[in-house]
């Protein structure tokens, strides 16, 4: 009897021994996502269930071994909400939208759904808008049950994502127009949103990670169009006398310094900004496609205000904070090596942008899935795998592709409000 | 270039050892008898190999010698993926191949106190060649690559006194490398990588110079103290890059990325820092019929801090950071003479790899290491014969560390090495 307790003990110490101490230290059984377009998985202009099941959310709840069941999206059909957008052509560069609309495929879920990403949302938004007349998306995650937070509260997570303040300044970067309280939030705004959602999120201590804005300068659609005239198949400025030609801006001719926008192909197609001798049509491009020193300064200023706020609310609520600023910024100098190769922010051979040069690609999103990852086994000493990353570029044999397993119901009438407000081609984030 | 043709002719170009011997891609290989003491030999030194291993060890030997042989590398690697790149699953494996290794010496006296020396042997030297180059998950970083740097030393050596000796060599360096990988393209229609050519890099011969010289030193009977010092060589290479257009068969690319593809020979240059490598060696015999041998090695690998290749004419250039550190080497040897004609050796190594994980990936996947050697000479009057064989067993090593991947091409997983060596030699005593 004795030997039996003896050997029962040192086989209890054995199978205690064995078990990975804190293998997940991490619990992500109830995961709630809360942010914008970039927690939504919005890609190329669209919303669809193709990306938003490769969203990083749902990597982060795959990697961390949590079924689909369990982590549930406001899912959308083909071609997506709006349509998105798909490379038609190369030389000439042709990007169109895909014909017909998509659709909810699961609004009738019985409870909030895990992924709240609102496209569009400002933290102002997250933090108190139940609906929106002007942004079909609140419709469509909220279901009019709630704001942002009060559904993520009723869901009692026990993990929590949340990245958002991005749009607080890209209604800026996309109108080419920096004005404060109008196309950016103040930052006096801004940080009383953020306390009041810090406040929230501070219960969650030990459970959530949030992240920061990137640099509105760091990406394909303030990079991608140079502000020199362009032979647009060799992609190499036109030179003149040995001296590259600026394109006309809404001020002159632009210097360095200032950004033109993806929204500028379009008139840089019909002639705009390029001077007559050159075959455009000499008049300078809208200032709605030109981000001006002035007005870059301005952004970066908030965005960086924004920054420190985030920054001092997660340290004095012990949140961890995943680094999206200085990951762009040496995405940028740098590039981000995958087996070799370089993937850059460069608008469609890069990698990393999507077709709207604002959102990433499948790619884009599983190496920022990869950055939460990295920050949270760091953080909460868990042992999540990071995403292959081999399942996107396909330079070996792909190993783990996401299973389309994802169960969802069928839409309701909400439906028919968003296919109208969607029926006119519309850009929005 | 005299030299470079009297290698050709003789038919001594070896064919290069992935990094076997010694750490990073130093080798030190170069004698049967020292290969067979693990390359304790700094302060025995006592045939006409000293030239590689201690000039001044030929101070102390008597007549002429001619000694020739070489080691025969058989080595074996191999990598597992890990996440996020290449990722679980993926394995790849080194192509087996044969290398050979010379080292062959000539030395003759000029009077009791002065003997001179000449001798050609692989202070460094590389090659990896990745199985099914064209599907190989690395293949953006190397399929293959092949650096010979081989010594040509005439040497001088001389006796200061019966317990002093010094010797100075001028080392002749002839370097070729060629690095073959392939440029990817991602395809903006289907957002995956792409293989946009082969990228065949080939250098010229470099003739460098640098030099070597030793000290021994037998303060106490039984006992040697040796010490040898071979300098650093900067070997700037110029050579022709061909680049050979991989199609995707998607004629709506096809013509785009064909364009961006250089034509014809193209000029590129690059340049490798040997390292400078020092040995401090203390031998006895104070054991009847024994000699024992304990060495420490240097090696100076902070000098291969970066690998730059410069298309010179196409306006690209690749700097890769190698950051490697100074590192030591531990050796231990041991002879037994049983009787006049035999003699028995062993020996034991242990090797720091100068490589951070940040640069350990398929160019050169290096990893601490160890070996054991047995060796056995025979003699029969003027001839003499030498064989050892050497176990060298790398430390598996996985470029994840801490759950962060270090790769500096995000090219991470776990290698792992080993490598059979083995040494002949035969001497002929005038």
């Amino acid at each position: 009897m004795r030997e039996y307790f003896f050997s029962t003990m040192i086989l209890a110490v054995c199978v205690a021994a064995a078990l990975p101490m804190s293998a997940n230290a991490v619990d992500l059984s109830r995961y709630v996502a809360i942010g914008d377009s970039l927690t939504a998985g919005y890609q190329s202009d669209g919303l669809v269930t193709t990306t938003q099941l490769r969203d990083f959310p749902a990597l982060l709840a795959r990697q961390a071994g949590i079924s689909a069941d369990a982590f549930q999206q406001p899912l959308i059909s083909e071609p997506g909400i709006p349509p998105q957008l798909y490379l038609k052509s190369l030389l000439p560069l042709v990007v169109d939208r895909k014909p017909g609309m998509g659709q909810p495929l699961n609004l009738n879920l019985p409870r909030p759904y895990n992924n709240l990403g609102i496209t569009g949302a400002t933290s102002i938004d997250v933090l108190q808008t139940k609906t929106s007349a002007d942004n079909p998306f609140f419709d469509l995650v909220l279901r009019k049950q709630g704001t942002v937070m009060e559904e993520a509260v009723a869901l009692s997570p026990t993990f929590i994502t949340f990245w958002v303040g991005n749009n607080d300044v890209l209604a800026a970067v996309l109108n080419g127009k920096a004005i404060d309280g109008v196309t950016m939030t103040p930052v006096e705004a801004f940080g009383q949103a953020m306390s009041q959602l810090f406040e929230i999120l501070g219960a969650y201590q030990g459970r959530v990670v949030v992240c920061n804005i990137p640099s509105a300068t760091n990406i394909a659609f303030t990079t991608a169009v140079s502000i020199y005239v362009t032979n647009p198949s060799t992609k190499q400025p036109v030179l003149i006398n040995g001296q590259k030609v600026p394109l006309i801006g809404p001020d002159g001719p632009l210097t360095p310094g200032n950004y033109v926008t993806l929204y500028a192909i379009d008139y840089l197609n019909q002639g705009y900004g390029i001077p007559e001798s050159l075959g455009g049509n000499g008049k300078p491009l809208p200032d709605e496609v030109v981000l001006n020193p002035q007005e870059i300064l301005a952004i970066e200023g908030h965005i960086n205000s924004y920054n420190s706020i985030i920054a001092y609310l997660a340290a004095n609520n012990s949140i961890p904070v995943v680094d999206a600023y200085s990951f762009m910024t040496k995405l940028t100098t740098d590039g981000y090596a995958v087996g070799g190769v370089s993937i850059t922010k460069d608008y469609l051979t890069g990698g990393f942008f999507s077709l709207d040069g604002i959102h990433p690609t499948d790619l884009g999103y599983a190496i920022i899935a990869n950055l939460w990852i990295e920050k949270i086994n760091g953080a909460f000493s868990s042992q999540i795998p990071l995403v292959n990353l081999n399942d996107y570029v396909q330079i070996g044999l792909t190993s783990s592709q996401p299973k389309a397993d994802w169960r969802y119901g069928v839409s309701s009438d909400i439906f028919d409000n968003l296919k109208r407000l969607f029926s006119m081609k519309k850009a929005c984030n | 270039m005299a030299a470079r043709n009297l290698l050709l002719a003789t038919g001594f170009i070896a064919l290069l050892p992935m990094a076997a011997g010694a750490a990073g891609f130093a080798f030190y290989e170069a004698g049967a008898k020292a290969v067979g003491m693990s390359g304790a030999f700094t302060a025995t030194a006592d045939d006409p190999s000293a030239i590689y291993y201690n000039p001044a060890g030929l101070a102390f030997q008597k007549g002429t010698m001619i000694m020739a042989g070489g080691t025969f590398v058989v080595p074996t690697y191999s990598f597992k993926g890990a996440n996020p790149f290449p990722g679980q699953g993926v394995s790849e494996h080194g192509k087996n191949k044969l290398h050979l290794v010379p080292g062959v010496y000539y030395r003759h006296p000029i009077n009791d106190q002065i003997m001179v020396g000449i001798g050609t042997f692989l202070p460094f030297g590389l090659g990896t060649e990745w199985e099914n180059p064209t599907r190989f998950t690395g293949r953006f970083i190397s399929q293959k690559a092949d650096l010979k740097s081989l010594s040509i030393q005439p040497t001088i050596a001389y006796k200061v006194n019966d317990w002093m000796g010094v010797g100075f060599g001028l080392d002749i360096r002839e370097s070729v490398v060629n690095f073959q990988r392939n440029r990817a393209f991602l395809n903006p229609f289907t957002q995956h990588v792409v293989d946009l050519a082969k990228i065949d890099m080939q250098s010229n011969w470099k003739t460098s110079v640098g030099f070597s010289f030793g000290v021994l030193v037998k303060p106490i009977q039984d006992w040697r103290v040796g010490f040898s010092y071979r300098h650093s060589v900067k070997t700037d290479f110029d050579g022709t890059a061909t680049f050979e257009f991989i199609p995707t068969g998607n004629p709506l690319i096809d013509p785009i990325l064909k364009a961006q593809v250089p034509q014809g020979d193209r000029k590129v240059a690059t340049s490798i820092n040997f390292p400078k490598e020092m040995s401090l060696g203390i031998a006895t015999t104070m054991i009847s019929k024994m000699t024992i041998e304990v060495d420490v090695n240097y090696t100076g690998w902070s000098t291969f801090d970066e690998l730059v290749i410069d298309f010179k004419d196409l306006g690209q250039k690749t700097v890769f950071p190698e950051k490697y550190k100074d590192c030591f080497n531990f050796r231990f040897g041991i002879e037994r003479v049983l009787n006049e004609k035999l003699a028995l050796r062993g020996g034991y190594y242990y090797d720091e790899s100068p490589q951070p994980l940040e640069s350990t990936g398929p160019l050169l996947p290096d990893s601490d290491r160890q070996g054991i050697n047995f060796g056995a000479g025979y003699k029969m009057g003027r001839w003499s014969v030498d064989g050892s064989a050497i176990l060298t067993l790398f430390n598996e090593r996985s470029t994840v560390f801490e759950g962060l991947p270090q790769n500096r091409d995000n090219y991470n997983g776990t290698y792992r090495n080993h490598a059979i060596l083995a040494s002949a030699s035969l001497s002929y005593a005038f």
